[in-house]
C-alpha cells in the first residue's frame, strides 16, 4: 500500500515536471507563489527594466505575488519585495539551476562574447565514425557566429524592438 | 493533408496522452523507481533531472542527431546575416523559457524543405525553404518558440529516456567506455523519432500551444505560428516537403487561437548590426 501511494506520488511529481511550460500571463494570480528561474532575479523599485534594483533572489526561490500590473509582478522574497518581468519567473518550482551542467553561469549579464562550444566529445567521436566530418564543420561554423552575439546586442534589439522586459 | 508540420505542436489530451505514453504501467514505474534507487544517490537524481538523464548526456545525444539533421537536409546554409537573426531572436526568446541549463544554437539548413527542428541539448535548425518565405520577425518567432518548446518541455528526451540502452550513453560520456553500440543506438532512435516519425500529434499541438505563450510574452506577435501555419497552407503542394513529420495543418490551425495577423512587413532592423 505505502508503494503504491508512493509510486503514484512519484508519477505526480514526474509528471508535472513534465508538463510544466512557459508561464503565460494568467498562470500567476495575485496572492499566488512563482519561482525565480534565473541564477540570480533582480527585484525592482518600480515595474520598468531601468528601475534601481532592490534586492535580489536566487534560484528558484518561492515567492509570493503580491501585485500584478501588466506583464509585471511585484513579489516578495525573504529578503525584500519588488518588481520582476514575468517572462523571468515560473509558475512551477524549477528543477536544473542555471551552471547546473557546463553552461555559463548568468552569461546574459557578462560583457564578454561567449566561447563557442564545441560539439560534445562523444558526439565528435560519432562524426568521425560515421564520416560526418562536413556536418561538423557546418555545426562548427553556426556555433562560432552564434557566439558573436553578445548580451549588448541583445539589449540593444530588445530595447529598439520592445521585447521582453522592455514591451510598453 | 501532406502539409503537415514540423513546428511543433500541443495541449490538453496531450497530459493524458503523455502520462499514458510515459507510464504504461506501475510495475514499470516501480522498477525504475527501484533502479533509480539503486543507483543514484539524491544529489545525483537532482543534477540529472526529471527525464533521468544528466545535461552532458542529453547533450552528447542532440549533438549527434544535429549532426545527421545537417547532413540530410543540404548543410548549414552559411549566411552570417540570417543566422545572426535567428540567434538573436531565439535567444530573446529562449531566456524567458523554463530551462535555463542550457546554451541556445540556432542555425539554418541550406534545403528548399520548409521545415524546422530541434535536437535535445539546445540547437534548433529551420529550412532555408521556411526562412526565405519569407518570414517576418513575429512569424520566425513563432516558430522558432515552437521548437524551442520542444527542448524545454523534454519532449524528445523523455521519450529517449524510457529506453534500456541509457546506461551505455552514461558510460561513454563519463569517459569510461569503449562501447559505442548503446549510444549508436539510442542516438538512430532519436533521429529516427525527430526526422522520420515525428512526435505523437499531442505533443505537437502542447508546442503549438506553448509556443504561442512564450512568444506572446516575449513579446511577438501570438498569432506569428498561425499565419506561418496559413501561408502555408495556401501553398497548394507546391513546396517538396512541407513540415512532414508533424500533423496537418488544418488541425494545428484548428486548435490554434484565432489570433489577429501580425502587421506584415519585413524583418526588423537589428541595432546591433
Amino acid at each position: 500500500m505505502r508503494i503504491k501511494r508512493s509510486l503514484v506520488l512519484t508519477a505526480t511529481f514526474i509528471l508535472a515536471c513534465g508538463l510544466a511550460l512557459p508561464a503565460s500571463p494568467a498562470e500567476f494570480k495575485q496572492g499566488g507563489k512563482a519561482w525565480s528561474k534565473h541564477h540570480e532575479t533582480s527585484l525592482l523599485a518600480e515595474p520598468g527594466p531601468l528601475a534601481p534594483v532592490v534586492s535580489t533572489v536566487g534560484f528558484a526561490e518561492k515567492l509570493k505575488v503580491r501585485e500584478i500590473q501588466g506583464a509585471w509582478l511585484r513579489v516578495k522574497s525573504d529578503e525584500g519585495e519588488g518588481w520582476v518581468f514575468q517572462g523571468n519567473l515560473a509558475s512551477e518550482k524549477p528543477s536544473l539551476a542555471p551552471g547546473a551542467g557546463f553552461t555559463t553561469v548568468d552569461a546574459a549579464r557578462t560583457d564578454t562574447v561567449a566561447a563557442a562550444r564545441p560539439l560534445a566529445p562523444a558526439a565528435q567521436g560519432y562524426a568521425e565514425r560515421h564520416g560526418a566530418t562536413d556536418a561538423q564543420a557546418d555545426i562548427d561554423w553556426t556555433d562560432a557566429e552564434a557566439s558573436k552575439l553578445t548580451p549588448q546586442d541583445m539589449v540593444a534589439y530588445m530595447s529598439s524592438e520592445q521585447k521582453g522586459e522592455y514591451q510598453p | 493533408m501532406k502539409r503537415a508540420t514540423s513546428l511543433g505542436l500541443a495541449l490538453g489530451l496531450l497530459l493524458i496522452s503523455s502520462a499514458q505514453a510515459q507510464f504504461p504501467g506501475l510495475g514499470d514505474l516501480a522498477n525504475a523507481v527501484q533502479k533509480a534507487k539503486q543507483t543514484s544517490d539524491d544529489a545525483a537524481r537532482i543534477a540529472k533531472g526529471a527525464s533521468g538523464l544528466s545535461l552532458a548526456e542529453e547533450v552528447a545525444i542532440g549533438d549527434a542527431v544535429a549532426l545527421t539533421i545537417v547532413g540530410r537536409y543540404g548543410g548549414v546554409w552559411r549566411d552570417e546575416a540570417a543566422t545572426r537573426r535567428v540567434n538573436l531572436i531565439g535567444r530573446v526568446l529562449a531566456q524567458y523559457a523554463t530551462r535555463q541549463d542550457l546554451e541556445w544554437r540556432f542555425g539554418l539548413l541550406d534545403s528548399p524543405a520548409i521545415n524546422a527542428f530541434s535536437a535535445p541539448g539546445g540547437r534548433v535548425f529551420i529550412t532555408r525553404g521556411l526562412y526565405e518565405l519569407p518570414l517576418s520577425d513575429d512569424e520566425l518567432a513563432g516558430v522558432l518558440a515552437h521548437e524551442i518548446i520542444h527542448i524545454d518541455q523534454r519532449h524528445a528526451i523523455d521519450i529517449i529516456a524510457r529506453g534500456e540502452l541509457i546506461g551505455g550513453v552514461s558510460s561513454l560520456v563519463a569517459d569510461n567506455s569503449a562501447n559505442f553500440a548503446p549510444y549508436e543506438a539510442i542516438v538512430g532512435n532519436a533521429t529516427e523519432l525527430i526526422l522520420v516519425d515525428g512526435f505523437d500529434p499531442g505533443t505537437e499541438y502542447e508546442a503549438d500551444a506553448a509556443g504561442r505563450d512564450l512568444s506572446a510574452v516575449t513579446g511577438y506577435a501570438p498569432g506569428g505560428l498561425r499565419v506561418v501555419l496559413l501561408r502555408i497552407g495556401a501553398d497548394n503542394g507546391q513546396s517538396t516537403e512541407v513540415f512532414s513529420t508533424h500533423p496537418s495543418t488544418e488541425d494545428r490551425l484548428a486548435r490554434l487561437p484565432d489570433d489577429p495577423a501580425p502587421p506584415i512587413g519585413a524583418a526588423a532592423d537589428d541595432p546591433a548590426t
